[in-house]
């Protein structure tokens, strides 16, 4: 008797000791998951509100592509020019949400409406509280990236179908300088690094475009327009991701040589979950496609028929998400 | 034994375009043998089982003969030698991927050409590295596919939904779209 007394005197006081320091842990980690939660917001508006210039390399799977960006913040107008520097020449401008793309071989600009409202180094759409049901946000090791010292932010998934990221945020200004994308065996499957970065004292003149004279050069509107695709259901979409937009376009087809260009029109419904999205895009007419899946970079692809109707279910999440979209799709007309 | 597992891997590796020249004959006589024609049909299927589910079936007993007929019956498509060379050097395909300018990608071309014949329509296909990690697999494949107007990667349709997928994503890289679509189109510009 005695001795079932010691015992349990013993594990009683062992389970406290274990409650006492779990607890300890987990208050530790609140008050990180809060101070990785504000450098999130610093991200968001620091890239937006700074002047920086630098060069980033962007690597999918086996491929690798650098661009060089800067951005100016002129009262409350932002202007950006990308340029791609590999590859085929592109200038992107961006004077608040209109976006100019100059292609020089064959002398276009290409207008349209910026649409989302966030790219690298700026990035997400959602608050960071919502993030937090769908990913376990930490605060990581420090680091250095193009020269900066930066705090590691790492959003681990909460289920299986959405991918981990690690960024890394230039700890004076909040700048996102790094960001990586990680499968479930924590892979990296997709990755963005500036190499080297000026933050502050950008001259106007970076972010006008190279091509000076564009006398005869075509300018496109490219036009997209809302739809009410309301008949169309994803009955099995992951948590979390919620419809934000729907949309019809027209998609010229590059004819062979001598041809008339082909247009079709494309349907597109996107979700997302606040840092991945998933498309669904709806056309007329399957004949001459083969149902199959790839996979590039962190991004999975899945081309199906459904009834009169090809679909192309593109997300840049696990193949399984994308998967259970693909055949989980309903129509009612 | 030795020996056949070594065939076999020529065969994987004739398959994938991986041969050099010397080692194209020793395997051409070997799949004279029964044996390693069906080592030669098994690989293939292997590669279209992992590229789409639809596509997993077993070849019908006379689908080579008809195979061949078809192609008697097709117009000879010419490809210019300076194509060729580009070709394979692009051609840096994996085990199981899409095969490149082989017989089976005559194969192939013909067999998408059936239902269409003016219009070439690449397949849409995944070519992971790893025949069992299909869906972790880390390293995509870009696809080559000959045609008329030389190389062509992967379909190029595929490039428009990524892009228009990618503007409206919150997604880390979306500011890099435009750096993907713009090297795509040096390799389909021709």
């Amino acid at each position: 008797m005695r001795q079932t007394l010691g015992l349990l005197k013993f594990v009683i006081l062992f389970s406290s000791l274990l409650a006492l320091t779990s607890h300890a842990e987990n208050s530790h980690k609140a008050s990180d998951v809060r101070e990785a939660q504000v450098w999130l917001k610093k991200i968001q508006t620091s890239a937006k509100q700074l002047d920086y210039s630098g060069t980033f390399v962007y690597q999918q799977g086996n491929q690798v592509r650098t661009s060089r960006i800067s951005h100016v913040r002129h009262g409350s107008n932002e202007h950006e020019k990308l340029e791609i520097l590999d590859g085929q020449p592109r200038e992107y401008i961006r004077n608040n949400e209109e976006i100019a793309c100059y292609i020089p071989e064959s002398k276009a600009i290409r207008i349209e409406k910026r649409v989302s409202r966030d790219t690298f180094p700026a990035i997400l759409d959602a608050q960071p509280d919502e993030l937090l049901q769908h990913y376990d946000l930490q605060k990581g090791e420090r680091g250095r990236v193009a020269g900066h010292n930066c705090q590691t932010i790492v959003l681990k998934p909460k289920d299986k179908l959405r991918y981990g990221y690690k960024l890394w945020v230039e700890q004076s200004t909040g700048l996102l300088l790094k960001a990586q994308t990680v499968n479930e065996k924590n892979n990296v499957v997709e990755q963005i690094a500036f190499t080297q970065i000026v933050i502050g004292n950008v001259g106007a003149a970076s972010v006008k475009p190279s091509f000076t004279n564009t006398r005869g050069w075509q300018i496109e509107n490219a036009v997209v327009h809302e739809a009410d695709l309301s008949g169309w259901r994803v009955k099995d979409m992951p948590t979390g991701f919620k419809k934000t937009r729907q949309m019809k376009r027209l998609v010229t087809d590059v004819a062979a040589e001598g041809a008339p260009p082909v247009q079709r029109e494309v349907s597109q419904i996107v979700y997302t979950d606040g840092l991945a999205a998933i498309s669904v895009f709806i056309e007329a007419g399957s004949q001459s496609r083969t149902e199959g899946s790839m996979q590039q970079g962190a991004m999975n692809i899945v081309g199906r028929r459904q009834g009169d109707h090809w679909l192309t279910i593109v997300g840049e999440v696990p193949a399984a998400a994308i998967k259970q979209v693909a055949n989980s799709i309903e129509f009612t007309p | 034994m030795n020996t056949m597992n070594m065939t076999r891997e020529q065969i994987s590796a004739f398959i994938d375009n991986e041969l050099t020249d010397e080692q194209f004959g020793v395997v051409l006589t070997a799949l004279r043998q029964e044996e390693m024609r069906d080592t030669w049909n098994t690989y293939h299927q292997i590669g279209d089982a992992l590229r789409s589910d639809e596509l997993n079936m077993p070849l019908s007993a006379d689908f080579n003969q008809r195979m061949f007929a078809k192609l008697d019956a097709e117009p000879t498509i010419l490809v210019p030698v300076a194509k060729k060379a580009s070709l394979s050097r692009a051609g840096g395909l994996r085990r199981f991927a899409m095969p490149g300018m082989t017989a089976a990608a005559v194969a192939v071309v013909a067999f998408m050409a059936m239902p269409d014949t003016s219009q070439q329509t690449p397949a849409l296909v995944a070519a992971p590295e790893q025949p069992v990690v299909v869906a972790t697999s880390t390293v995509p494949e870009t696809v080559s596919v000959p045609s008329e107007n030389g190389e062509v990667l992967r379909d190029p349709r595929i490039d428009d939904y990524l892009a228009a997928h990618q503007r409206y994503s919150p997604s880390l890289y979306s500011t890099a779209q435009y750096a993907r679509s713009a090297t795509f189109a040096v390799n389909s510009e021709k």
